[in-house]
């Protein structure tokens, strides 16, 4: 624990180094979410529902989503530069240290727009979706465990670069559809998309399950959750160590396909 | 006409000075740090005539890559005037880019991931090479810097050494009339850089192409220049020979023995012993008074040797010594040809 | 500056663009499986929506569809090419650049055509075809097939100024990824991405169309609700207009940054 402190104060005091560009990049972050929730605005002004969520529910769901994408990023942020650095050899430096490597990639990088999202999540729930502040411990919950979730699904297709050479851009695409899914009401899906939004690509476990635990206060969701954020994480670590033994370091020589 | 000529070239940068990292947030964000003038070329003059192979050298931050980017015209002076191959290097950039060619050896000027030849290709086009000219020249360079075994590699698969000879050969694609390096030789092997420096000696003469090159490597120096000039601190210091270089800044050579024994020595005129450790002596050579082959054979007639190396002095002791005056016979005389001591 | 007018140099960069583009075939074939899912999602949600509330015909989630179609197949042709020349900024590759006889921005302009040359077809095939498959129907004109074409180019052309003029700003922010956060959001709000601007109320909607980000989504997409000559002039039109004050804009924009380039160093 004391280990992975470490590296994340390291982490966000570089984030910080720049003060004026960190702050400019939380800002517009914030900024970006706000222009986002406008296309919901205009849609509830002309229909009064979608399928039974109105306009506070979709605060709540994009809150739920900016505070897990955000915590994720600012924690955890390495796992963007991940399949760049495996297919480059960066790994070597790591290997040779007495401590698993994971952590110390994961964390070497704190996003500081994060933060913007995170301070947008605060304002979608307490003035969008016009939740009360004794919600808020309940969607800090939620939502840190969205956050493992994001992490833990990035990490897994950044590990993609294991076996497959200059894989970065394939990763970020897949990471961007995940992302999307996240963002947008899944409940007009039928049983099956559902299905696979739960499992496969687990789009689902980061704002559509945390919010139906807000929203319907059932403690089977929020217990779900946990377990889904608990189990990616495992499959993370373990596809993790899995590529690692087929890694190969040294040369930037890129291999024919 | 000369080739390069420069006349009193300044580049001040106004910078602000950065609050340390650990320093308040809160400070660093309302106290807005004060800007100063970094002065990275003062005064700068210098003539190099066509055909010369001339070293551009100094220690780290000394102004070299600051000139050489007033030089290609992709950074404007603060003050002076220069003239390459007839052209105000920051007004006429693209006709002076037709007459000269440009190595990085840190960045690549090729695409990362084409084949080689792809890359001259293109080239060549904007360039605007006539293409029956780029095919026979391509043909001679291709041969000449020994680059078919991978010319339709991608680049991104190439050896570093084997990267740096398609460079120069991408830099020459269009015949430029002067050939500016920037350390093109840093990070390669011995055998890469004696194969590079052997092209661009061979080239040069042939084709009596006009070269500046700036290393920290005193063997590009050598085997490459007939002409070196020193700058520190964005100032011209000395613009001499290399003949007078050598005899008069790299006589001294280090050799280092690992020996059987566990306190060697070896007394020869010339020779001064700098550290003696157990099995190992370090010595300094005036090679004026002795030479290395005589103190290497005495040293394997005495010494039961485990290891040997023979080392220039770094180039920063060349530029301390030229700092403190540490001439053996310092000239007056003025020009290219001759020593210019400031 | 004399720089080389040489066709057939920007000819090799749209090669090179065509290339580059071409060499990541997962990628793309990840990027036109988000366009299709993007596609299945919004049709859920516009058979969820009750549009009958609006009594509007032409809003059906058939032509909705196909509206979001067209937005997508403009957004997924683009990328984000102001990358590129963040990248050659922040890693001085620019210098090597400005030592040709050749226009940068020019020359990136080149090679972004060969891309677009290359992902153009692709995601109109990949979007048309989840477009057809999710509503059973084709809304477009045939005739109006060759206006619709035009407005898309002019749409891409009208993006890509955009790009351009991000892209150098790095030379002043040191990143453009935050500029490009706004403005991306400015263009799919703005821009129509998912909802039509005429969906919007009334002051908002007059301020979106006269925008730019219209002329680049909204514009051409709106040929799929209303594919009558009389609209597709008007949109010709608008486009024309937003080229040429961006064409200068992005002319301006690159004289100021290689200036302050040429005078800083970085």
């Amino acid at each position: 624990m004391r280990y992975a402190w470490t590296l994340l104060r390291m982490s966000i005091g570089s984030a910080f180094a720049r003060p004026i560009a960190a702050l400019s990049a939380m800002l517009l972050m914030a900024t970006n979410n706000f222009l986002f929730f406008i296309t919901f605005v205009i849609y509830f002004r002309n229909f009064t529902s979608l399928k039974g969520w109105v306009r506070e529910d979709l605060a709540l769901l994009i809150g739920v989503c900016c505070w897990a994408f955000g915590l994720a990023v600012f924690l955890a942020g390495g796992f963007r530069d991940l399949a760049t650095t495996i297919g480059s050899g960066g790994l070597d430096p790591y290997l040779g240290r007495p401590r698993h490597p994971l952590p110390a990639l994961l964390f070497s990088q704190s996003i500081p727009s994060g933060l913007g999202d995170m301070g947008s999540a605060l304002v979608f729930w307490t003035v969008l979706s016009h939740r009360g502040w004794a919600d808020l411990p309940m969607l800090l919950l939620v939502g840190t465990l969205g956050a493992v979730v994001v992490a833990a699904t990035a990490t897994l297709l950044q590990c993609l670069a294991f076996w497959m050479p200059n894989s970065g851009l394939l990763s970020e695409e897949l990471f961007q559809m995940f992302m999307m899914v996240a963002y947008y009401p899944e409940h007009p899906f039928g049983f099956a998309v559902r299905f696979v939004l739960l499992t496969v690509f687990p789009a689902g476990f980061v704002a559509m399950m945390p919010v139906e635990a807000v929203r319907d206060g059932d403690p089977r969701k929020l217990v779900a959750c946990a377990m889904a954020a608990l189990a990616y994480a495992g499959l993370a670590g373990w596809v993790f160590e899995r590529g690692l033994r087929r890694y190969t370091s040294g040369s930037r020589i890129i291999e024919l396909r | 006409m000369a080739a390069i000529r420069t006349d009193n070239l300044t580049k001040s940068f106004r910078v602000r000075q950065p609050e340390p990292a650990d320093g308040a947030l809160l400070r660093r964000l309302l106290r807005r740090a004060p800007a100063i003038d970094l002065l990275a070329v003062q005064d700068l003059s210098l003539q190099i005539e066509p055909s010369e192979r001339v070293a551009f050298i100094g220690p780290n931050g000394a102004g070299k890559s600051t000139s050489l980017k007033m030089l290609t015209g992709i950074l404007v002076p603060t003050s002076g005037h220069a003239e390459v191959a007839g052209f105000v290097p920051w007004r006429d950039r693209g006709k002076l880019a037709r007459h000269i060619g440009i190595v990085f050896g840190q960045r690549s000027q090729l695409w990362w991931q084409l084949p080689v030849r792809a890359s001259l290709d293109l080239l060549g086009q904007i360039y605007d090479v006539d293409r029956t000219v780029l095919r026979q020249r391509m043909a001679r360079l291709i041969d000449g810097f020994e680059i078919g075994a991978f010319i339709d590699r991608p680049v991104a698969q190439l050896s570093l050494g084997q990267r740096l000879r398609c460079e120069i050969v991408g830099a020459l694609i269009h015949a430029p009339s002067i050939l500016l390096l920037d350390e093109p030789t840093i990070g390669l092997d011995v055998t890469s850089k004696a194969l590079l420096r052997d092209h661009l000696d061979g080239l040069s003469r042939d084709s009596g192409t006009t070269v500046l090159l700036t290393s920290h490597d005193t063997g590009d120096i050598e085997r490459i220049c007939e002409r070196v000039i020193v700058i520190d601190h964005g100032s011209l210091l000395m613009d001499l020979p290399i003949a007078q270089l050598k005899r008069d800044f790299l006589r001294r050579r280090t050799v280092t023995l690992v020996t059987a024994q566990e306190t060697p020595e070896l007394r020869i005129d010339g020779v001064a012993a700098v550290a003696v450790e157990p099995y190992r002596l370090t010595l300094s050579v005036d090679t004026t008074v002795v030479p290395i082959e005589k103190v290497v054979a005495t040293a394997l007639e005495r010494l039961t040797i485990r290891d040997l190396s023979v080392e220039n002095p770094p180039l920063e002791d060349v530029i301390k010594a030229i700092y403190r005056g540490e001439t053996a016979d310092p000239r007056a005389s003025k020009g290219p040809a001759g020593a210019t001591q400031l | 500056m004399q720089l080389s007018s040489n066709s057939s140099a920007l000819r090799a960069f749209a090669r090179i663009g065509w290339r580059r583009a071409a060499a990541e075939p997962l990628a793309t074939a990840a990027r036109g499986g988000l366009n299709v899912l993007a596609l299945g999602i919004f049709w859920a949600f516009w058979r969820a929506t009750p549009l009958a509330e609006l009594r509007r015909p032409e809003l059906t989630p058939e032509r909705l569809i196909w509206y979001l179609a067209v937005t997508e197949w403009i957004v997924f042709s683009t990328g984000i090419p102001y990358r590129e020349i963040e990248d050659d900024i922040r890693s001085g590759a620019l210098a090597t650049n400005l030592t040709r006889p050749i226009d940068y921005a020019r020359a990136c302009c080149a090679q972004w055509c060969g891309g677009i040359a290359f992902r153009l077809p692709i995601f109109a095939l990949v979007g048309f075809v989840a477009a057809l498959g999710l509503s059973g129907t084709v809304p477009i004109d045939p005739a109006m097939l060759l206006a619709g074409l035009a407005s898309v180019l002019l749409a891409l052309a009208i993006l890509h100024l955009c790009h351009l003029m991000i892209g150098l700003a790095t030379i002043w922010t040191g990143s453009a990824a935050p500029l490009h956060w706004i403005w991306q959001k400015g263009l799919f709000v703005l821009g129509g991405l998912i909802i039509p601007l005429s969906l919007y109320p009334a002051p908002f909607r007059r301020f979106a169309e006269n925008s730019p980000f219209a002329a680049m989504l909204s514009a051409p997409a709106s040929l799929a609700l209303d594919p009558s000559p009389g609209h597709a002039i008007a949109v010709l039109r608008l486009q024309l207009i937003w080229l040429i004050v961006l064409a200068g804009m992005a002319w301006l924009t690159d004289r100021a940054a290689i200036a302050r380039f040429l005078e800083r160093g970085t």
